[in-house]
């Protein structure tokens, strides 16, 4: 029958699970941290690579001064090696959010294909006044809020306020910075995508080139591409902005001649007018002089016509007179009739008659109505003889009266006649003078205004002709070429590559940060991991003894013992790096990534890299750590005698330390730390085991915080003690003293001093090496450079001497008094090294002015400039204002530099806080896996002891004291190990252009320490319980 | 008064559903200073007793006196207080700690109680006045055995426990160490218990008790013990 050693190993792994868990963890521990920090790297640059490829970041932006248009699209489209070409827009603009904070924002167009933005929430903008707000200021519930203009901006902005419909990351900004602008204070505080639509300009500011390669980010195929085709952008773009000068320049000469032309026929078109309107007035003139005559001519006929009328006058009234005396006549005769008569009763008579008529008249009407009335007729008849009675009798008094009343009517009659003729007359020639009267004084009045009206027309239209002529005059002063136009000929065009974007450069620094350390590690791990497994195989071959030799008495070979080791080693190590692997290269790098998110804000996790070639060496190795050690540890016990196995085993001889041959440091240690020096040093493969895993620890914590101390004050280190001055100046053009006074003149508010500089980026060589370095050129760097090493002035370099970094000096592999070369602009000079003085970005080489002379015969040329602010200056809105210069080029603050550095640096505290995780893990591991399997060999000891009377915190004491002794010695080992650890991780992080320094402060020393103490303490409280439980009747049990 | 009295004690075992009954109903009396051997076959409860006897366990009921004190009502304090000044143990396989020489182990326990003796002294009294300085791995077993006397003896235990002191002995040495025992209870009025499963040596105490499955069926007085090396087994 086989022996189940899968089920003996399983029953072995039920009953002391803390031992096979011990070798589990110390194994996944391992393998985790190490493949964790391999595979870091590659999760940012596979995270990297997927987000700049999804999102198309740009391989090149080109822009010109002149602004760039549709067909220079196509143009830079069609050269060889380019995908694709897009014009975009980029505005900055100072806005006002719905809080009222004032920011300053810089609005991109929404492009189709390259760079485009990554929509996080929200959705993409459909109408021109929608935008897409920056992720790293705005959040989800900024969603609806809207982005005012401050000054609203027609010609650049359709809009004044843009809504916010969405928010996106940008892969052109990638990391937390958003550069700097000439606008306000001078820092952007986020990007604002628009649509193409919400920008009034026609023009383009950039256009973004994608180039034709799939190259991996940051390789070197990728780097050599752009190299190549970089040249053939620029010529391109060159040739296009150049023509488009040209073509600005004919197109500007063209308006003028056009203009010219206008002005001439202006000119004439003037005269013309002029012509006309003076024809015009001639005319007029002549129709007045016509009228006038006119009115003379119809004085004089008013004049005869009055005559006559005065003459008709005459003779109506004669005739009105004749008339007026016959009336009288006929009236004198009339009244004679009347003396004759007897009028009052005539007045009798005819008021009888008269009612004598009404009575015929309404009795005549009564018999009508009513015939068969008798008496009417008979009254009528009456009434009727009544009449011709009065009227016989009195027939000659009434005919007497009625010729009276004739001739008195037809007096009258004559009278009104003659008046009326008269008055007609006189009415009809006195109309005829005053219609003649008006009409000569209406056409007087027609004449005066008519007169009137030529002269304000005549001045009206002088004036119009007057200023109709001064506009034709002053249009013609204003065609003139602008100035300048001939600068258009030379325009200026910038072709930015990736390498400038610093989102995407600082990933590159950052990711390669990690790889450096990572390779130290597994060399460590497997020790510490073969040393566990081996503490736990050895312990378990001794607790099986009797077993084992049964087993071997038996007749069972040694493979076969042995199997049950393999099987429980093997899959503890198997489990433990698989575990260890997936937990690592999952965890690790979310860990770090999740203090990167500090800097990083376009993704939130990182890529899971599977290396299935890493996981398998991971698994051997550990495999092969494990087994290796188990049968190692196995093998001794394994080739003795059964009979051997089987009887109890000889512990090893107490014997005396040698510590105790002196006596006057034995005899004072307390009792218990004696016993616990002489169990140290008996079993010395846990001692080594002890102080190999608590030293390591405590090398790991000083590693950690070491590099804390290096890296987080080069900030102060570059910033204050070094670099004295607020900002460095490039000019656009080379500049002479008179060029700087005016400068300094010009800014005098914003500069305190200045130091103007000829800067260049040089090589520098020696036997060993050429590498690159910032070559200045001055006659001093007093108060504003401080040379400086290991605390010590370093002086400025004599005549022919040369004051380099330390980073140089140990890359060219040149002390003091070696010889330079240099290469310059004016040709290459050898140069002793006068000096070494510390310089922490990039590398750096002082020169007097003297020597540069000397050594090349000319003079360098300034176009750098070292300004320290006056004091309280803002150094913020100082630097935007110098900016505005139209001769600065650019303005690189000291300020701004170092708070990015600084925030940069606050993320190493979580790797600080990673590793003193490990640390802690690794020292809790070994401590307690050992210390749990001292207790289990010494169980009966222990017990005796309690029963002997100690107390139970005595007895732990007992047990735990050697922890204690064997941490602060580990510790103190650790120490030095740390230090050595520090200088090898610290030589690995290489970052282009940062040389860290290489310290420890002491504090961190005594911050490992301490830790390392404090696991040890937790361990102890976590054996506790244990050492407690120990049954005394274990004391009693018997040897085996 | 006895200075031990066992009344009515009783020790059950609970293994999953089943119990075993170690002790039962177990009564009997030592007077101080006897020597006093407790008899019978492996797993008859003899060490149980002796666990009970010594604070090493808990009983289930019954009561355990010391000089009139209920030791089954001791916390697990007042227990480590009784073993440090109230006993000594001596155990089958020595219990020694190996990387402690003789006197060092000696020291182990003198320096738990203030009212201890000279560990030299004591050492020198079982006879090892020259093999202080050796280790316990460089002792014969007999020495070794010798050393734990020293050790239990040097607090002045008012009682002594013996657990098969002689079983990894042989004859000679084995009467040699009961020998020194005797002699030592006598000196110092200390009461010795001693386990042993040998009822040859049971003239040699004052009080022989016999446990059988468990309980006490005998408990006899002898009132003139025999010397040691006059009894042959």
């Amino acid at each position: 029958m086989k022996i189940p050693f899968g089920r003996m190993a399983w029953r072995e792994i039920r009953q002391h699970p803390g031992r096979y868990v011990a070798i589990l963890a110390i194994v996944a521990l391992g393998v985790g941290f190490y493949a964790g920090l391999f595979v870091i790297e590659d999760a940012m640059l596979d995270t990297t690579q997927d987000y700049i490829t999804e999102y198309n970041l740009y391989d090149f932006s080109v822009s010109s001064t002149l602004g760039l248009y549709e067909d220079d699209v196509k143009a830079l489209g069609k050269l060889d090696g380019i995908k694709r070409a897009e014009g975009v827009i980029n505005k900055d603009a100072i806005c006002q959010n719905s809080a009222g904070t004032e920011q300053i924002l810089r609005f991109m167009s929404i492009s189709k294909s390259i760079s485009r933005p990554d929509l996080v929430a929200g959705r993409m903008p459909k109408h021109s006044d929608e935008c897409l707000a920056d992720v790293a200021r705005y959040t989800e519930d900024d969603i609806g809020s809207k982005i005012r203009l401050r000054e609203p901006d027609p010609e650049t902005f359709t809009h004044k306020e843009y809504t916010i419909v969405g928010i996106a990351t940008s892969p052109e900004y990638m990391n937390y910075q958003r550069g700097s602008t000439s606008l306000g204070g001078g820092s952007i505080t986020s990007f604002c995508y628009i649509p193409r639509d919400g920008f009034a300009v026609d023009y383009f500011t950039s256009i973004h080139l994608d180039a034709d390669t799939d190259a991996y980010v940051y390789s070197d195929e990728y780097k050599k591409t752009i190299k190549q085709l970089k040249e053939s952008v620029t010529a391109e773009l060159e040739s296009l902005a150049q023509n488009r000068g040209i073509s600005i320049i004919e197109q500007a000469h063209a308006e003028i001649a056009e203009g010219v032309a206008a002005y001439e026929q202006g000119l004439i078109d003037l005269e013309k007018a002029r012509a006309q309107a003076n024809a015009q007035f001639a005319d007029a003139e002549a129709q007045i002089a016509d009228g006038y005559a006119q009115l003379e001519a119809g004085k004089i006929e008013l004049a005869e016509m009055e005559e006559k009328v005065a003459l008709a006058l005459e003779k109506a009234t004669a005739d009105f007179n004749a008339s007026m005396a016959e009336a009288d006549e006929l009236l004198a005769r009339a009244d004679e009739l009347a003396s004759a008569a007897d009028y009052e009763k005539y007045l009798e008579v005819t008021d009888a008659l008269t009612r004598l008529e009404e009575a015929r008249v309404t009795l005549t009407e009564l018999i009508k109505q009513e015939p068969d009335h008798a008496e009417y007729p008979d009254l009528l008849d009456r009434v009727e003889r009544k009449i011709q009675q009065i009227e016989t009798e009195y027939a000659p008094l009434i005919k007497l009266m009625s010729k009276y009343h004739e001739l008195r009517t037809k007096a009258q009659q004559i009278r009104d006649t003659a008046k009326d003729t008269f008055d007609k007359l006189d009415v009809a020639a006195k109309g005829l003078v005053t219609m003649q009267k008006v009409k000569l004084t209406e056409a007087q009045t027609d004449l005066t205004i008519a007169e009137r009206k030529l002269n304000a027309e005549r001045i009206k239209a002088e004036r119009e002709l007057t200023a109709a002529e001064k506009e034709l005059n002053d249009a013609h002063a204003l065609l003139v070429l602008p100035d300048g136009l001939d600068e258009l000929t030379s325009p200026k065009t910038f072709v930015l590559t990736r390498e400038q974007n610093a989102g995407y450069v600082s990933m590159e620094t950052d990711s390669t940060i990690i790889s450096g350390v990572v390779n130290v590690f597994p060399v460590f791990f497997v020790l510490v991991a073969a040393l566990v497994c081996s503490t736990v195989m050895t312990r378990m071959a001794l607790d099986e003894r009797i077993s084992l030799g049964t087993l071997k008495a038996m007749g069972y070979g040694r493979r076969a013992l042995l199997s049950k080791y393999l099987i429980y080693a093997g899959s503890a190590s198997l489990i433990g790096s698989v575990l260890g692997y997936f937990a690592g290269t999952f965890g690790m790098p979310r860990a770090l990534w999740f203090a990167y998110t500090l800097m990083y804000d376009f993704t939130d996790k990182l890529v899971y890299v599977f290396d299935p070639v890493l996981l398998t060496a991971c698994v051997l190795v550990a495999l092969a750590c494990c087994m290796g050690t188990a049968v190692l540890s196995v093998l001794s016990s394994t080739m003795q005698m059964p009979a051997q196995l089987m009887r109890p085993r000889v512990s090893a001889s107490g014997k005396r330390v040698f510590f105790e041959r002196i006596p006057f440091l034995w005899k004072p240690l307390p009792f218990l730390t004696k016993v616990a020096v002489r169990n140290i040093w008996r079993y010395k493969k846990r001692l080594l085991v002890m102080i190999l895993g608590i030293g390591g620890s405590t090398a790991l914590l000083v590693c950690g915080f070491g590099l804390s101390d290096s890296i987080k004050p080069i900030a102060t280190s570059q910033f204050d003690e070094i670099y004295k001055y607020d900002y460095k100046i490039t000019f656009t053009e080379v500049q002479d003293d008179d060029t700087l006074a005016a400068f300094a003149e010009q800014n005098a508010d914003k500069i305190g001093t200045m130091l103007a500089m000829h800067q260049s980026e040089q090589d520098v060589t020696s036997e060993h090496g050429s590498h690159k370095a910032t070559l200045h050129v001055c006659d001093t760097l007093d108060g504003y450079i401080h040379l400086v090493r290991n605390g010590e002035d370093v002086a400025f370099p004599a005549r022919g001497q040369v004051v380099i970094n330390t980073r140089l000096a140990e890359s060219l592999k040149v002390k003091e008094g070696d010889v330079l070369t240099l290469s310059t602009a004016d040709g290459e000079i050898a140069l002793t090294v006068g000096g070494i003085a510390e310089n922490y970005i990039g590398n750096v080489v002082y020169m007097s002015l003297q020597t540069y002379e000397h050594a090349t015969g000319k003079t360098p040329e300034t176009k750098t400039a070292l300004i320290c602010a006056p004091e309280g200056a803002p150094l913020d809105t100082t630097a935007a204002s110098l900016r505005q210069d139209e001769t600065v080029a650019y303005v690189e603050e000291n300020a701004a530099r170092r708070d990015m550095i600084t925030n940069m640096m606050q993320s190493m505290n979580y790797v600080v806080l990673t590793i003193i995780v490990c640390a802690g893990a690794l020292a809790y591991i070994v401590l307690f896996n050992l210390t749990n399997i001292n207790i289990t060999e010494r169980v009966r000891e222990i017990a005796t002891l309690r029963v002997i009377g100690l107390y139970k915190g005595e007895t732990r004491r007992y047990v735990m004291t050697e922890n204690y002794v064997l941490s602060v010695i580990g510790a103190l080992l650790g120490m030095p190990a740390g230090v050595l650890l520090h200088k090898f991780v610290m030589s690995k992080i290489v970052i282009d252009s940062i040389a860290f320094p290489v310290t420890i402060e002491w504090p961190s020393f005594l911050y490992a320490f301490a830790l390392t103490v404090l696991f040890a303490f937790l361990v102890g409280l976590a054996l506790r319980g244990r050492i407690d439980r120990i049954d005394m009747a274990e004391s009693l049990k018997s040897v085996e | 008064m006895a200075l031990i009295e066992f009344d009515k004690v009783n020790k059950i075992y609970h293994s999953g559903q089943v119990e075993i009954a170690a002790l039962r109903d177990a009564s009997f009396c030592v007077e101080a200073g006897e020597v006093c051997i407790i008899v019978g076959q492996s797993g008859a409860g003899k060490t149980t007793l002796l666990n009970i006897l010594g604070g090493m366990d808990t009983l289930t009921s019954g009561r355990v006196l010391f000089d009139g004190q209920d030791i089954g009502k001791f916390t697990d304090k007042k227990l480590s207080g009784y073993r440090r000044r109230e006993v000594g143990f001596v155990f089958q396989f020595y219990n020694l700690i190996g990387n402690l020489t003789a006197l060092e182990n000696v020291e182990m326990a003198a320096r738990l109680e203030k009212g201890s003796r000279s560990p030299e002294e004591v050492l020198r009294e079982v006879g090892l006045g020259d093999r202080m300085q050796n280790f316990p791995a460089q002792l014969s077993g007999g020495e070794q055995q010798r050393v734990a006397i020293a050790r239990a003896l040097v607090k002045n235990p008012r009682l002594l426990l013996c657990d098969e002191p002689t079983g990894a002995l042989d004859y000679e040495t084995g009467k040699n160490i009961l020998s020194l025992l005797q002699r030592s209870c006598r000196e110092s009025g200390t009461t010795a218990i001693i386990i042993t499963h040998n009822s040859a040596l049971c003239p040699m105490a004052d009080r022989v008790i016999r446990v059988k499955n468990g309980s006490v069926v005998k408990c006899t007085v002898n009132p003139s013990p025999t010397p040691i090396e006059q009894i042959e087994w």
